[in-house]
């Protein structure tokens, strides 16, 4: 599933489940494989920690991004760019866009979804089974729905997220299996990868293991002085 | 152990606030605290309870006046702006005996000004959150599983003093994801209410909740007694925390998220040689004044840290009482100071002891 291609990839889930870190990794590994990627911050609900954050990181790596116009100010409308619907157009940029939690955020993607049908593209599902409000496969199943509903758009692949942020243990990935299984069934899509913090990721010998940095983190945390 | 759920602080309040028995909720959307009205929105129904967004913050308060006179556990949120509005609804709740726990994820100020983080209202949550003579407990979480804790003291201890409490938060606790584990007992110790407007069914004289009072020494007798009230809170609930305090020459004094900024560098300026801790209030008011006093024994001196122009350190220079100097440092406007730059001044601090 980690194959480069030149399509667009889009990121959607349960807001909390790590859409935006699981899309930065994602943007950067295609980088890394030498694809001209462009990814898109289309979060419309979330104030805080966004993709936008981390312009610095896409600029090291040739990343263009494209931010809504007002992120990062204190103008709550988030704008979207004209510049989305030439970059979904263009079949030279490979794109990875970052879509806001729930039904609420994937409404934003249901103007660009003409387009993004045209061309074709593979939407991830990203779950997460210590999210309090997705904990079940019931559960996430009923905002997978939720979402394709608003973004006229059909999730193709499932991303199994499952953390605890920084104190994740490999147990507690292998726990998630039953969960991300129950929700395969249920929704009839295949696990694309499963996210591993690098720190963990030798403890595990599965084959679709896809190892992350962790980008979103408050400040106390970031810093290396 | 229970389970682990990683969760942010805004939707923790919500959820913490479900399990201390809150079964009323009134609120008016604001950034960046508006998840804690969508889990509510979401969850309360679940439980049969009430989830109502008012037409404006002013509504919400009184209704929570309203909910609280019933003998319900009721709560509203906000943020700085929308705190404001609420003010007199606040002052008119505190003058009325009444329970209840209000949130404010602070924003920057003042006036509308900016959706990022701020700890900008603590004036405002501990000295005069409304016209009048009055107190409401302040609790400063720093951590969302303190969120999940410090929310149930809130009802308990409001329900127990018949003094609202309010959660001051900031915007970086709200929107933040951390690991949580909730209490698996059962939040049902409710003291009864029997001054509640409940509905008498004519079997006791009728409850009146009010705060008019017709002469001034009706009034002021009113006033007195509740201020005894406070002084039993001060004496018996101020919470803090001490980090590598004993054997510190300069104390940090932070809460909230400048709190966590601040633990981040501890550890970096021991690694350096300097003898530096941390005091963090968890009650800002009752102020930890005394422990602070403690303090001036042992310190050279104080270093308050807060993501306002410096507020609470003038409650840390009533504590030191002269004795020692307190610097600041703050950043405001949505801005948090760096961990980098926090160093530097404990570092600064250092030398000018030398």
């Amino acid at each position: 599933m980690l194959s480069s291609s030149n399509d667009i990839s889009i990121f959607t889930g349960h807001y909390g489940s790590g859409k935006t870190n699981t899309a930065i990794n994602y943007a950067l590994f295609l980088a890394s494989k030498g694809e001209k990627v462009t990814i898109i911050d289309l979060d419309i609900v979330n104030p805080y920690f966004r993709t936008s954050d981390h312009a610095d990181v896409f600029e090291n790596m040739n990343i263009e991004l494209i931010s809504p116009v007002y992120a990062r100010t204190n103008v709550e409308t988030v704008a979207l760019s004209p510049k989305i619907d030439y970059a979904i157009r263009d079949i030279e940029k490979n794109i990875v866009i970052d879509v806001g939690g729930d039904d609420a955020g994937a409404v934003a993607l249901a103007r660009y979804a003409p387009d993004i049908r045209a061309r074709g593209y593979q939407m991830f599902f990203v779950i997460n089974e210590n999210r309090y409000l997705s904990s079940s496969a019931d559960k996430t199943f009923q905002i997978l729905k939720e979402i394709e509903n608003r973004s006229l758009l059909k999730a193709t692949h499932l991303v199994n997220n499952t953390n605890i942020g920084k104190e994740t243990s490999f147990e507690d990935i292998a726990l998630s299996d039953q969960y991300a299984q129950e929700m395969s069934s249920l929704s009839h899509l295949a696990i694309a990868f499963t996210c591993v913090k690098k720190d963990i990721v030798s403890k595990c010998n599965s084959q679709d293991i896809f190892p992350v940095d962790i980008f979103v983190n408050p400040v106390w945390e970031k810093s290396n002085f | 152990m229970s389970k682990k759920f990683l969760m942010k602080g805004n939707e923790v309040i919500a959820e913490a606030a479900i399990r201390s028995g809150c079964t009323m909720f009134f609120g008016y959307p604001i950034t960046p605290q508006t998840e804690v009205a969508a889990y509510m929105s979401k969850r309360l129904p679940e439980i049969g309870g009430v989830y109502l967004q008012a037409e404006s913050e002013v509504s919400a308060i009184n209704m929570v006046l309203g909910a609280a006179s019933a003998g319900r556990r009721v709560m509203t949120s906000s943020s700085s702006p929308g705190i404001s509005l609420k003010s007199e609804g606040i002052s008119y709740i505190a003058a009325s005996d009444l329970p209840c726990v209000i949130i404010n994820v602070q924003r920057a100020g003042p006036g509308l000004g900016g959706i990022q983080p701020s700890q900008a209202d603590y004036f405002q949550a501990t000295k005069g959150l409304g016209h009048g003579d009055f107190h409401l407990m302040v609790f400063a979480p720093s951590s969302v599983q303190e969120i999940a804790d410090l929310i149930k003291t809130a009802f308990d201890l409001s329900d127990k003093y018949r003094v609202p409490s309010l959660i001051l938060a900031d915007g970086i606790m709200g929107q933040m994801m951390e690991p949580v584990s909730f209490s698996e007992e059962e939040s049902t110790d409710q003291p009864d209410k029997g001054w509640a407007t409940s509905g008498h069914d004519n079997k006791r004289a009728p409850n009146i909740v009010n705060s008019l009072y017709l002469t001034p020494d009706e009034l002021e007798k009113t006033v007195i007694e509740r201020y005894q009230r406070y002084d039993v809170i001060a004496q018996n609930e101020v919470l803090f925390e001490k980090y590598l305090t004993e054997d510190a020459d300069i104390i940090v004094v932070a809460y909230g998220a400048s709190s966590r900024i601040s633990k981040s560098v501890i550890n970096t300026a021991r690694e350096k040689g300097i003898k530096v801790g941390i005091l963090r209030p968890i009650t800002l008011w009752p102020f930890p004044t005394q422990a602070i006093k403690e303090l001036c024994k042992t310190a050279k001196s104080f270093l308050c840290v807060e993501m306002s122009m410096g507020q609470m350190v003038e409650d840390v220079r009533l504590a030191v009482e002269g004795v020692r100097p307190v610097s600041f440092y703050g950043r405001t406007g949505g801005n948090t100071p760096r961990p980098e730059d926090i160093l530097h001044k404990i570092e600064q601090l250092n030398e000018e002891e030398k």
